[in-house]
């Protein structure tokens, strides 16, 4: 007996789920309910809808003179400004309030400097009012990461793990065969296959401009409007934090800009389906 | 919220036929043994006929006039004079017999059974009598004011090969049946406790008319401890009932405790009751009922280690969410030894659009009319000459359980049923 587990939870609006093998049912429940506690404690730095949770209470304060945040929240702001220098904007995490809370249009001014931060006494302050903090684009790879500590302090070598199923984090292999072997399905076909990856100790992450109601919901920050093309866009790379980033930034950039973007990461595999006519697929490697 | 097309359309092509393929006590229809044609004319008789019996009037004169069904009101019986004079008006049926003596409807022969909807203290007398006379008998809820009464109706029910059908609507609504189970399939785990609670805010009072108090008792029986248990048997002995039915046994035990806290008009009932049940396998159930708020109005809350079903609002909580489709498949292939796709790479699932989870729906037939479909059954069984025993056993277990929370009240002490009252 190869001892399967199988556990799942609520987190962060969608389900949370572990695969894996190989160890006693009693570990894995010690490991599980450690990662369930770590993605909990996140959830309640980062969300922006939790009203008891540190960003919810910064935005709903609209400050823009500083104000303390804790340190965990910090560093998650400073790994944020540092993808969203690497994506030139593309990615953002602090956008339109109206956007992050009402699903309107832009109404403030465009300002490339949102945030003033303070790196020694870990102080922030939006630069206008109006803006809100979004981890959306992020979240998932920052807990992802966090899990892949857990996994590694437990020295777990086999594991598939989905986040809402739209992020993916595997260590090792499948038990019958050499690699997790993955398809990106069709949004609105789930028998329709764009693609596969073959994953040993990687990550997928997979965004989509429009939700399966058809609307498009990626904001462009730079421009403060929504993406309007269909495009879906998943990225099978080493780090979950950056297959989060890229596979929002680059549905943002579109194909020229792309290149740029793609210029500040490695080591990085990316089927892009374009679905405003017929579904077609791009892949890239780098 | 379900559209009224949906309900309407249950309604109509649903009916009792297409409910039978999961209601327990619709699968007996269609069975032998009937005692009339299915096209036969049943001829029923309604006595006590103030607000409920009203209304299973209203009900049972619909099913005639709109779903066709056989039935005649042949008889009507009040002595209350405003309610004899509206029951013969408005009854359907210009050649009813009415009566303000129940024992004269009683002996018309041609009467196949009764609807009985008087005050809670003299179901018992006109239902033996009733079942003595050779009728079936459908009688509201709590089935009877003292323990005795209720098994003097139950033995009737089984000397006389009666049906006794008592009014516990919830077991024909299908999102009680479809909940209910789901439960028994284990869908929420081990349950571990039942919360239910009937709040209202109100003086439950009905007017008395103006230079007559000497009717007060006659019309507010409900307030009077000679009369009515009040809250429990009026408005508990439902969820009582649902719960016995969620845990398909009875209570071990039950200790309360009542108050008159706020209603201090002269009534003698309590407005405000709590109870605790306890069943032989540990599982709590834990009641309360008043009617001086109503922010938290009605439910009953199943709870068991893997889900909540609240009844009342049609929906489920699940405590882990269903695993993915493609995660199902990846169970699957481990464990058949399958090296083949994950197909699971997609935008992310959410469970609703709503920021928290608020749960998903038991079923989308909810809006339904229970009350009506609970005489549309009774109607079948007179036809077919019985009704499943269950229902009879869950009516008696629900009002014996409801009595001895009132005694619990009473005494303050710790009460299991005795072994004269257990069938």
């Amino acid at each position: 007996m190869m001892n399967l587990f199988h556990k799942n939870f609520f987190a962060m609006n969608t389900r949370f789920e572990v695969v894996s093998y190989g160890k006693d049912a009693e570990i894995f429940s010690e490991i599980f309910d450690s990662i369930e506690k770590s993605i909990k404690q996140l959830e309640m730095i980062i969300s922006c809808y939790n009203s008891e949770s540190q960003t919810f209470r910064i935005n709903h304060s609209q400050t823009i003179e500083f104000c303390q945040t804790s340190e965990d929240l910090f560093e998650i702001i400073s790994v944020c400004e540092k993808y969203k220098h690497s994506t030139f904007g593309c990615f953002d995490y602090c956008l339109d309030n109206n956007f992050v809370y009402d699903s309107r249009n832009s109404t403030i001014g465009q300002n490339q400097i949102k945030v003033g931060l303070d790196k020694s006494n870990y102080l922030f302050r939006f630069t206008e009012k109006g803006l809100a903090l979004d981890f959306g684009a992020i979240g998932k790879g920052i807990a992802l990461k966090k899990v892949s500590e857990i996994l590694e302090e437990y020295h777990i070598s086999n594991c598939f793990i989905s986040f809402g199923e739209s992020s993916i984090l595997t260590r090792g292999k499948h038990p019958h065969g050499p690699f997790w072997p993955f398809s990106i399905i069709d949004m609105n076909d789930k028998t329709k296959v764009h693609g596969n990856f073959q994953l040993n100790n990687h990550c997928v992450s997979t965004s989509a401009t429009f939700q399966p109601d058809g609307k498009n919901h990626i904001i462009d920050p730079r421009k403060n409007k929504l993406v309007d093309q269909k495009n879906m866009i998943s990225v099978k790379s080493g780090c979950p934090i950056e297959a989060e980033v890229l596979s929002t930034a680059l549905l943002v950039a579109g194909n020229e800009e792309q290149k740029d973007v793609l210029k500040n990461f490695k080591n990085y595999e990316i089927i892009e389906i374009n679905n405003d006519s017929k579904p077609t697929v791009r892949i890239i490697n780098g | 919220m379900v559209k009224d097309e949906t309900r309407r359309e249950f309604i109509k092509i649903g009916g009792l036929v297409a409910m039978a393929s999961f209601f327990p006590w619709l699968k007996v229809l269609g069975q032998e043994n009937k005692s009339k044609n299915p096209s036969d004319l049943v001829k029923l008789g309604f006595i006590g006929i103030g607000s409920r019996g009203y209304g299973l009037m209203q009900n049972v004169i619909y099913m005639i006039n709109n779903d066709k069904i056989n039935v005649e009101i042949t008889a009507v019986c009040d002595d209350y004079q405003p309610h004899y004079e509206r029951a013969n008006k408005d009854c359907g049926n210009p050649k009813v017999k009415a009566f303000k003596d129940y024992r004269k409807l009683l002996e018309m022969d041609e009467i196949d059974a009764v609807i009985i909807a008087t005050p809670l203290y003299n179901h018992a007398e006109i239902t033996v009598a009733a079942m003595d006379a050779g009728k079936h008998v459908f009688c509201e809820k709590s089935i009877s004011k003292t323990l005795d009464q209720a098994k003097a109706m139950y033995d009737t029910h089984i000397e006389k090969n009666k049906i006794l059908q008592i009014g516990h609507q919830r077991l024909f609504n299908p999102r009680f049946v479809e909940g209910i189970e789901r439960i028994k399939k284990g869908e929420l785990g081990i349950i571990g406790q039942i919360r239910a609670y009937w709040h209202r805010n109100g003086d439950w009072r009905r007017p008395v008319p103006e230079g007559h108090p000497e009717l007060e008792r006659k019309i507010n029986w409900r307030l009077y401890r000679e009369y009515s248990a009040g809250l429990l048997t009026e408005l508990a002995s439902h969820q009582i009932q649902v719960a016995n039915w969620a845990l398909g046994k009875v209570p071990a035990s039950v200790m309360g405790t009542g108050s008159i806290r706020y209603w201090k008009d002269g009534r003698e009932i309590w407005d405000n009751v709590a109870n605790i049940f306890t069943y032989d396998d540990g599982t709590q159930f834990i009641y309360d009922s008043m009617i001086s708020n109503k922010k938290y109005g009605l439910q009953e809350q199943i709870m068991g280690d893997l889900g909540t079903m609240e009844l009342e609002t049609n929906k489920v909580y699940r405590e882990k969410p269903p695993a993915a489709p493609g995660i199902r498949e990846l169970i699957n292939d481990i464990e058949h030894s399958i090296f083949d796709n994950i197909p699971i790479g997609g935008a992310t699932w959410v469970p609703e659009t709503a920021v928290k989870y608020k749960g998903e729906y038991i079923t989308d037939n909810w809006e339904v009319n229970e009350t009506k479909l609970q005489l549309e059954a009774f109607v079948q069984y007179i036809r077919q000459g019985k009704a499943p025993e269950m229902l009879t056993r869950e009516g008696y277990n629900a009002g014996i359980w409801t009595l001895l929370a009132e005694e619990a009240i009473d005494t303050g002490k710790k009460l299991e049923m005795p072994e004269k009252y257990i069938i």
